[in-house]
């Protein structure tokens, strides 16, 4: 946390002082200034190239032809145009205009606005945490994607029961006891609440996965 | 009058017909919602929307907007006791809520945010109230064309007012939009972007989307983070008590209450100005033109009071275009909007053609106005358990959450294949906000694209292929300027703040 005097006007000229730096022009000399700038217009080229792909698919789209109509073509092939477009104005200020990021908001003063501006500056030093356990992001979508898949073989309860304790273990609580206790509290919870009040009816799994679940549902009377 | 009368009948309705229940959870939810980290109105209201699937329109809207109407306001209580905004709206709270706090003047930061919820929650439903009945008559007027320049005017300003990168937004929109055209086209009945899977004949469900970029997605980018902390460093018992302040200090700061009502109910009715922006221009405003102003920050109830009204009155200002117009200007209001055509209904000004639907309208309303007494009726037993919700360790929230997205929507179709769908959002709203792309911009997309395409189209069929149609009347007209300004507005700033650069600091 980042203690901030929104009165002091000393604050506010270092913080101009410090947008006007950022403002300047960045100075590329290093093979590390061309790679950051490939990886900031990777995501415009990234889209750029799915667009082309998408345009292309929209030149196949089948209908039939009526003279003076426009097609159902045209809407999306619009849309992927400007898409493409604003795509090519991102990567080429993500390449040759990139700033620090951090200009146009902080160095305005007196006004509404620029105070605001000047707050929510503020704000993200205090709350945009930084990733620091991205195999954590990757785990959990492999589990999901595992959860998913296993579903209908072993069960929602049995796939519930291990998905909740992976993710709860993933996610850096690693009290085993506990752990157990809610993933198979919770897997129960779960089916009960979707079976009995939202009516959905559930994978119960193949041979002997089924049992369990069939067992359960019957214990609980659903 | 009549509006008078069809409001009582709101109200009737609501204690007759058992949806003070629904009221009542919707508020609790809210209220937990916005406080816990890693969960946000936004995700309390997608969380919530799998149990409406088999209620009555009215009941399900009831909810789903207690939630939204709470969760503006609940967050205070993390920022004013711990210095942790419950939501992003709640930061400019902190800044003289916690400072009150530690000179231990909790009970009575409390008793501020309490008061401005409750005054701005009040008057900006009844400006609601007030404006919805000649927005509607107006909006009965509409052709296909002034249709498609109210939604598109709606998406404009979303996008100018997403964030920091303009272009950023525009992509996502463009994304959102994309997404809405797969499966079969309803004018001419082909299929697009299938790429012969059947999974996609139907189109990519909106509530997939939704669940998947603004929960999934969320816990995704949660999971990469370090847990909050909400132990008191020096070890001393949380405040829980509230104070209501006196009505001679309440006279004092009349201006900040005037000028907060007015900007966070007219700012509400802007599409894509929500209660974050509002909360952040009332803080800036007072700043500005507060008696006080040079001690903002210290300390001072007007720092309280100003973003707190201001963002429970936007709450009002967004329902405004969502029920006369059909046009959501948030995420929260993209998910009420999912919620009534779920229910087979479509927000706008056929809402208010008959009887029936007015009624169902304005028990929408007396809902309003009921949450926001409830809200400040159960704050009182709710910041007690506040404390003892936040002891919940993130990594077990995180499976909750997961479990509820991926259910949730599973329930909604029975398909499997649309849990699969919301892990892949999931990952791409991770993406989004890895590299800083607005999330909003692309649901409002997914949600307002059939809409915009549908009026597009039949504009231009019926017109000949005429692009002029869409500019030659005083409505359509009307709203294609406001777009055009809601276009040019980014640029404008930059320009203004660039050129104010200059002025503040000489070269």
């Amino acid at each position: 946390m980042v203690d901030f005097d929104f009165a002091s006007g000393s604050d506010l000229k270092k913080e101009v002082s410090r947008v006007q730096l950022d403002r300047r022009p960045r100075v590329w000399s290093s093979n590390q200034g061309l790679r950051a700038r490939l990886i900031a217009a990777a995501p415009y080229a990234l889209i750029f190239a799915a667009g082309a792909f998408l345009y292309r698919s929209a030149d196949q789209i089948q209908f039939d032809r009526v003279d003076g109509r426009i097609g159902p073509d045209i809407w999306p092939k619009l849309i992927i145009l400007l898409m493409m477009v604003a795509c090519v104005w991102g990567a080429i200020k993500a390449t040759f205009f990139a700033s620090n990021g951090k200009a146009g908001t902080a160095g305005v003063a007196s006004s509404p606005e620029a105070d605001a501006s000047k707050i929510e500056k503020q704000d993200e030093l205090e709350i945009d945490e930084v990733e620091i356990y991205p195999w954590r992001v990757w785990g959990t979508i492999a589990g999901a994607v595992a959860y998913l898949f296993f579903m209908s073989y072993v069960g929602f309860f049995v796939s519930s029961a291990l998905f909740i304790a992976f993710v709860i273990y993933l996610g850096g609580y690693r009290k085993v006891a506990p752990v157990l206790t809610l993933s198979l509290a919770g897997s129960l919870l779960f089916m009960t609440l979707f079976i009995r009040v939202v009516y959905v009816s559930l994978p119960i799994g193949i041979e002997p996965f089924d049992r369990i679940s069939l067992g359960l549902m019957k214990i609980i009377n659903l | 009058m009549d509006t008078l009368h069809l409001l009582s009948q709101g109200f009737a309705q609501i204690v007759t017909q058992g949806y003070l229940a629904m009221l009542v959870i919707g508020l609790f939810v809210g209220m937990a919602v916005s406080i816990m980290p890693g969960l946000g109105i936004v995700m309390g209201i997608v969380l919530a929307l799998p149990f409406t699937y088999n209620m009555k329109i009215e009941p399900a809207i009831i909810m789903l907007t207690a939630i939204y109407m709470s969760g503006t306001y609940a967050g205070c209580f993390t920022a004013i006791l711990y210095r942790i905004p419950g939501e992003p709206n709640d930061i400019p709270i902190l800044w003289d809520g916690y400072q009150m706090s530690r000179k231990g003047k909790a009970s009575e930061a409390l008793g501020w945010a309490l008061i401005s919820a409750f005054i701005g929650g009040i008057v900006s439903t009844v400006f609601m109230v007030g404006l919805a009945v000649p927005l509607g008559k107006l909006a009965l007027q509409f052709s296909t064309a002034d249709y498609f320049a109210a939604v598109f005017l709606g998406l404009t300003s979303v996008v100018s007012l997403a964030g920091k990168s303009v272009t950023n937004a525009f992509i996502g929109l463009f994304i959102g939009l994309i997404i809405s055209t797969v499966g079969v086209d309803s004018i001419y009945g082909s299929e697009r972007f299938t790429f012969g899977s059947p999974v996609l004949v139907n189109g990519v469900p909106y509530i997939a989307v939704l669940v998947g970029m603004y929960g999934f997605g969320e816990v995704l980018s949660r999971m990469g983070r370090r847990p909050v902390d909400f132990s008191k460093k020096d070890g001393s018992p949380v405040e829980t008590r509230t104070r209501f302040p006196r009505w001679k200090d309440i006279w004092r700061i009349r201006g900040t209450f005037g000028r907060s009502l007015v900007l966070g109910t007219l700012l509400g009715i802007v599409p894509g100005a929500g209660a974050t922006v509002t909360s952040f221009i009332a803080y800036g405003l007072e700043k500005q033109y507060g008696r006080r102003r040079a001690l903002l920050g210290s300390g001072l109830p007007e720092g309280i009071v100003a973003p707190q009204i201001g963002s429970t009155a936007s709450v009002a200002g967004h329902m405004v275009p969502l029920l006369t117009l059909g046009i959501p200007g948030s995420g929260a209001t993209a998910i009420i909007l999912a919620a009534f055509l779920l229910h087979g209904v479509q927000p706008g000004p056929l809402l208010f053609a008959t009887e029936e639907s007015k009624i169902v309208v304005y028990t929408i309303f007396a809902s309003m106005f009921m949450a926001v007494v409830g809200m400040c009726l159960l704050s009182f037993p709710w910041i007690r358990a506040v404390v003892k919700i936040l002891s919940i360790p993130p990594a077990v929230l995180a499976a909750i959450v997961i479990m509820f997205s991926l259910l949730g929507t599973y329930a909604n179709r029975n398909n499997a294949s649309d849990m699969m769908i919301i892990v892949i959002f999931g990952a791409l709203g991770y993406a989004f906000e890895r590299f800083k792309f607005p999330i909003s911009p692309l649901v409002l997309g997914v949600v307002l694209g059939p809409l915009a395409e549908s009026s597009f189209m039949q504009t231009m069929i019926s017109h000949d292929n005429d692009w002029k149609a869409f500019f030659d009347g005083p409505i359509r007209g009307t709203f294609m300027c406001l777009s055009l300004v809601a276009l040019v507005f980014p640029l404008a700033r930059d320009l203004w703040r660039r050129r104010r650069l200059s002025v503040v600091v000489p070269a």
